[in-house]
Formats: structure tokens, sequence, C-alpha cells
């Protein structure tokens, strides 16, 4: 169940309302009952897989706990049943003869979801004994298909003492899923129609063209990915359970360090703690230090798929924060937006090889992109465009950045939350614009999000 | 604040906001609504019609809405009409569509053209057809009953403005000034009629249509047309059922079939009688251009006191029906040129 759908909005309604009135000690198995059948309807069979992951690591953490001595190895059997699938959906296409192999939505995130919580467990945290909230964990619905990757202390005590029903529960979660809709049809999925036809057939356009798709694509993602978050996000408060921040900003940010720090928090920070701080993290000297992080977003990069160009748009992101320079204060106005708007760049750059069809359209479109002098042929028609989608743009992205200097920097959410006619003239205007401006229905093409092809 | 008060400013706000949505949704839609009903009827303009002021209501598909033209109905005749149709409409579309036209009209007869008997079971302009229509009972049973199961509960539960917007909002981009000018005002110079000026090249003879006798569909066909021919005897409205000519035709056994359930007028049977010419009078090999709509609707306003079809109030004030007679004459004209 996709949450761009008429199922969806009709199933989150209901599942609130029928969680609410369900007295407190069936609230766990109603709420696993409810995203299990969300799970089921992408298709019966990927719940085998996800019971077999849930099962096998529930099972870990306990045995771990039980068998002291032996802890490791289970460690490496949750590993092992945790990633093995992953690994095959992701390459069996590699293999010759087998090919064309769906990869089950969310098997990259409940996975690394499940193997955190062994980890966890691994290192002294207690495993969870109720089976059904230790599922629950793993495929709570709001999250279940891209995130954001939960931590067991953060989310397990939630499902043990749920929240009173609680009317800033609504609204808080009302909020954040209209301003996802409105980033997903508004803003990506209008944007995406440019991009693909950019990027599928990129020796067509000029390279002022190009370069506007790759712009383009670098919001889209963002907003594509944020969106799915937001709703995720979003549909979980309406039960009172806080998922975690995936994004804060990200575009604002004024180094590509920084830009790490904000973007798929909850992916970066799985990274963090489970691959590079065992590596050795920043301790072992200067030269591990970059070693480590070359290989944390070399694995980053082939956890999104086996095609060598995410490879290498892990590498040079890895490569981003080797070369350039560390930490820095940056306190003047101008060299702030200066960091900001070359932080961008960086990224967007990165960014081709995450959306070219083949390491041979990436280098042609960077080329493209750097030649000189720049041939500054535009023309929107070409692009399937016309002037009001134009002026759409220009104006989704400068809401979009204004949103989100007042969510990073003004706390404008929490405001919202408070002053009532603010919050309900907010909600009017991202209600209206989706219902009038989005890219669904007759006319367009219905765009999954990004995420889950990872 | 108090929460007592809190809970007030809430309300408050959220009535304001509710109100405030709708009021956007109505028009919003009004705005981006096809101002030209080219898919037959868009029910904002048969509505606008007086109370009882038709005399003949033409239900079917394109093989209607594109082959009669009221208002040259009317110029010979003086009888009023009105086509009810919509794109690939069902029997069992016509039948609600019926029922939903009769609530404000009391004419002396329907005509109901048959091509529909041998539509699949639901068609893609289902949504359209629903779509248009007005909130009511008739609308929710017929996004119940004759759309296609994936789409039932969303047609039923969706209120026509929202549906306008779902289904329109691609328009926004290329809205025209007469957008806004027939936004709640419809444009009521058709009739249910789309005019088609284009003159196929490729209508040269008469053909067969190769459409099988899906026997499932069929059934359902008919047991609709027996619920029109209930309902029309209820209402003592007189049901003529008719099949419109056309250069593309069902094959005689289909025909030989619907002969047997069904009395029918086949309006094939007269296609000399028309004074048609294939090269100028046809859009496709199925539907009349402007022409010959013009032709076959001379004869239908012939036939039509043959079957004691007369104009039911010949006093009345005909500004409306000489207006859309002569926008029409008009049109044809500048085609011709």
């Amino acid at each position: 169940m996709n949450f761009i759908s008429l199922k969806y909005i009709l199933f989150l309604p209901l599942a609130v309302f029928i969680y609410r009135l369900c007295p407190k000690k069936l609230r766990t198995a109603l709420l696993l009952a409810m995203s299990l059948f969300f799970y089921g309807c992408f298709g019966i069979k990927y719940l085998a897989l996800l019971s077999f992951v849930t099962l096998l690591s529930y099972l870990c953490a306990l045995a771990i706990e039980r068998f002291e001595a032996r802890k490791k190895l289970f460690v490496v059997i949750a590993a092992l049943g945790s990633l093995l699938p992953l690994l095959f959906f992701k390459y069996a296409g590699l293999i010759p003869g087998i090919g064309g192999i769906a990869l089950p939505v969310g098997l990259s995130f409940y996975s690394f979801q499940a193997l955190g919580y062994v980890i966890d467990v691994y290192r002294g945290d207690a495993p969870e004994k109720n089976i059904l909230r230790y599922a629950l964990f793993v495929a709570f619905f709001p999250q279940l298909g891209s995130g954001p990757i939960g931590r067991s202390r953060a989310l397990l005590p939630q499902y043990k003492n749920p929240a009173p029903f609680s009317f800033t529960h609504i609204r808080d979660g009302i909020t954040p899923i209209l301003w996802g809709f409105f980033k997903k049809l508004v803003i990506a999925d209008r944007m995406a129609a440019v991009v693909a036809t950019v990027y599928s057939a990129p020796t067509k356009f000029a390279p002022v063209e190009i370069g506007f798709a790759t712009v383009l694509f670098a919001i889209q993602i963002y907003c594509d990915f944020s969106a799915y978050t937001d709703i995720a996000r979003g549909s979980a408060k309406l039960f009172g359970i806080d998922l975690a921040l995936n994004f804060d900003a990200p575009y604002l940010a004024s180094s590509v360090r920084d830009f790490w720090r904000r973007w798929h928090i909850s992916l970066t920070s799985w990274f963090r703690d489970y691959l590079y701080f065992p590596l050795g993290g920043s301790r072992k000297g200067k030269w591990r230090t970059r070693a480590n992080t070359l290989a944390v977003f070399a694995v980053s990069g082939l956890w999104h798929g086996s095609s060598l160009t995410y490879l290498i748009w892990g590498l040079l992101n890895g490569l981003y924060l080797v070369v350039l320079p560390g930490k820095k204060e940056k306190k003047s106005p101008i060299s702030r937006l200066l960091g900001i708007a070359l932080t961008f760049v960086l990224v967007t750059v990165a960014w081709v090889f995450f959306r070219a069809e083949s390491l041979y359209d990436s280098l042609y479109i960077l080329k493209q992109m750097a030649s000189f002098p720049l041939n500054m042929s535009f023309s929107p028609a070409a692009l399937g465009i016309g002037r009001f989608d134009l002026v759409l743009f220009a104006l989704s992205t400068m809401i979009l950045t204004a949103a989100d200097v007042g969510f990073h920097s003004y706390g404008l959410e929490a405001a919202i939350g408070r002053r009532v006619f603010i919050r309900y003239g907010v909600w009017f205007f991202l209600l209206c614009s989706t219902l009038l401006l989005g890219a669904y229905g007759a006319g367009f093409t219905s765009q999954v999000f990004l995420y889950f092809n990872f | 604040m108090s929460v007592k008060r809190k809970v007030i400013t809430e309300i408050v706000a959220f009535v304001l906001f509710a109100a405030a949505v709708i009021g956007f949704i109505r028009v919003s839609a009004a705005v981006i609504r096809p101002k030209n009903a080219d898919y037959g009827t868009d029910w904002s303009s048969f509505l606008a019609e007086d109370k009882n002021s038709i005399d003949v209501l033409f239900f079917g598909s394109s093989m209607v809405y594109c082959d009669v033209v009221p208002s040259a109905i009317w110029r010979q005749s003086g009888i009023t009409s009105y086509v009810v149709g919509g794109g690939e409409q069902t029997l069992p579309m016509s039948y609600y569509y019926i029922r939903q036209a009769l609530k404000t009209q009391k004419p002396q007869a329907v005509f109901l053209e048959l091509s529909g008997m041998f539509f699949d079971r639901y068609t893609n302009y289902e949504e359209a057809n629903i779509g248009y229509m007005p909130w009511s009972l008739e609308r929710t049973k017929a996004a119940l009953e004759a759309a296609s199961p994936a789409r039932r509960v969303f047609l039923a539960a969706c209120p026509p403005s929202l549906l306008t917007i779902i289904k329109q909002h691609y328009r926004l981009p290329n809205l025209t000034a007469d957008d806004l000018r027939f936004a709640f005002r419809p444009d009521v110079h058709q009739a249910g009629y789309t005019f088609l000026s284009k003159a196929a090249s490729d209508v040269t003879e008469i053909r067969t249509r190769p459409t099988p006798l899906v026997e499932k569909n069929y059934a359902v066909a008919l047991e609709y047309l027996r619920k029109i021919e209930d309902f029309c005897r209820q209402e003592e409205v007189a049901l003529y059922c008719f099949i419109s000519p056309s250069a593309y035709r069902y094959s005689e056994t289909l025909m030989s079939r619907l002969r047997a359930d069904a009395e029918f007028i086949n309006f094939n049977d007269d296609f000399d009688s028309l004074g048609l010419d294939l090269s100028r009078d046809f859009f496709d090999s199925l539907h009349f251009n402007c022409f010959g709509a013009e032709k076959f609707s001379a004869f239908l306003a012939q036939k039509l006191p043959e079957l004691g079809i007369v104009p039911s109030d010949p006093d009345r004030s005909d500004g409306v029906w000489t207006e859309r007679s002569a926008q029409f004459v008009s049109k044809v004209d500048s085609v011709s040129q």
C-alpha cells in the first residue's frame, strides 16, 4: 500500500480510530496486525521474508543474552540472516541467468533495523522478550517501506507503554503528512518528469538543459525521500509514536560533512554506529580514519544497489569528506552562504552518478555541464514543460527553502502546532495546493517513492 | 488560555478551515471543469434547463451526442430535445442517467440508442460519466452498479467537485478566459450535442464491425434495458430504442439477436433516405460530423411527429432555442466556408 494512494488515505484514519478505541493491552497486537495487513498489500509473499528476519533477529537477541560466551556467533548468524537476503535481492541481477527479481519493499530498511537491534543487545541492551512487541518494532507500517531506520531504545519503550490519546498527536501528525504530500506531489513528481526526460536520453539535450534537470533531480530526490519520511513520522505520530528525524534541511548544510549530518540521518547514523565505529572510527590515526570513511561511503553506495554508479556516488561523497577541510565555524553570513552553495554543487555533482542510467551517461552529463564555453540554449518545450511549470518549480523551491529554514532554525513545526489559526492556514494551503497542483490523477504518470527501489 | 476557550478556538478554526476547503474545491472545480462537453453532457448545462421544458430526451453514447443536434430538430419541428449522452454509455449507466434526468424533466419520450448493448461491461469513460452527474442517490447507485469494481467505492464516495479536480486539474496550465466566464454559468448552447467539423477521408463504404457477442455483458445490458422499460412505463414516458445510422455497423448476427430481445428503430434502414454523402458527412466511420448530424436531425424532426411527439408548449418563449439554432447554423456555415 503506497502512502500516496486512496487506500492509504482511507486506511490511516480508520487504523488510528480503531487503535484509539482498542484496550491498551491489545494495542501492540492490533498495530502489528495492521502493519502486516499494510505490508501484505504489497504482496503476501513478502510477509514470509519479513517474518524470517524478525524471528531470526528476535531469537538471536535472546540467545546472546542466554549464551553470553557465544554471543559473537549469534550476531554473525543474525547478520547473515539479515544481510544475505538483502544481498541476494540486490545483487541477484549480476548473476547470469538470474535477473529481474524485484526487491521486496522495505527489505533494506527493516533488515538493518533488525540487525542494529541485535548488535545493541550484543553491546549490552536487554533483549525484548515479548515477540509481538519486537515484531511491531520491525514491522511498524509507517516506517516499514523506507524508514527511518529506528533504534530499539527509542521505539520499544513507546510500544510497551503506548501514549494515552492526546489531541496534540493528531495535530502534530497531520502537518507533516500534508507537508509530505505537498513535497511529493507538487515538487518531486512534477520535477521527476523533466529529470526522466533528460536522463533517459542525455545526448539529446543541451548542457544548460542537462544542468537544469540535474538541479531538479537534487530537489526531487530530497523532496521525494523526505516526503516519505514526513508522512511516516506524521502517521506514526497519530498513534502517539515518535519516529527518528531523517532529514534536517540538508541543502542548508555549509559543508559536505554537515550535509551528511542532515541527510538520511537514520541510515548515516546506522553506518556510523554499526560500521564506522567498529572499524575504528577516527581513533586509529588520520589515514585509517580516511580509509574508514571511504569504506563506509562505499558500503552506503552499495546498499543502494548493484550498479557501479552507486558505488562511485558513495565513494565520491566519501572523498569529499576525506579531501575537504574538516569542521570549521563559518561565522560570516557570506562565507556561510558560499559554503551552502558549494556544498549544493558538490552534492549535486555526486547525484549525477546516483541518477544516471549508466557510468557512460554520468560522465557524459558531467562533461556537458563542465563544457566551456557553455552552450546556453534552453528549450522548456524540449523538456516537456511550459512557463506554468517553470513558475511552479521556482515558487515551490522557494517555499521548500523557506520551510527548511523555518524548521531548522526557527522551530516552525512547534509554532505551527501551537498557533491554531496559523496551523489551519498552513493545512489549508498544503491541502488545496496539493489537490490543485499535484502530479496525480489524469494527465500525470504516477511515481513510486524513489527509495522503494532501494 | 483556559481549556474551554482552547477547545472553542479549535472548533471555530476547524469549521472555518472546512468551509474554506469546501469553498476552494467548489470554485476550483467550476473553473477547471471542461466547458466543451466533448464527451457527452456535463449535467450542469442540463440542470440549467427550465424544469419540464424538454419534449424528448436522448440517451446513449457518442452515437447520440455526435449525431443528434437538438437545435436542428427544434428548428424544423419546434420540438425541444436534449442529449444526455456519455462516452461509451453502457446500459446500466443509461438507466441511472434516465432516472436522474427525469427528476427535473418530464419528457414525452425517451430515445435510447442501443449500441451500448454490445459494449464492454465497464468502460474507460465511466469516471467521466459518473463524475459529471450531480451528487445524488442515482449517482451513488450508478457508481456502485455501473462502475468497475476497482473504482466503485471511490466514485461513490468522492464528491463531484473533488472528482473534477482530481480528474481535470491537469488542465490548469491551459485554462482560458472561457473557463472563468462559464465557471458558474454553464454553456447551454449545445444541449448535449458535440460539434464535430472534420470530414473523414477514409469513409468510402459501409463496413461491418467485428464486435463479438459477449453473453455475460449482453445479459447485464439486457437486464438494465428491462429496468429502463419498467421505469419509463412507471413514469408514463414513451420509450423508443434505436440504432443510430453509421458506416460501421454491428453484424447481422448481433442485430438479429437484438431484434429478438428488444423492439427498436434501426435508422440504418433509412440510411439511403438521409441523403448522406460518405465523403462529406462523417467525422469517422461511426460518427457524423456537423453536416451528417444536421441531416440525421432533420430526419428525426420529421420522424418524431409521426410517433405522436409534438411541441408541448407552442406558446413558450423560444429565446434560448433560437440562439442555439443560430449558433449551430453559424458554426456549420463557418465550416462550410
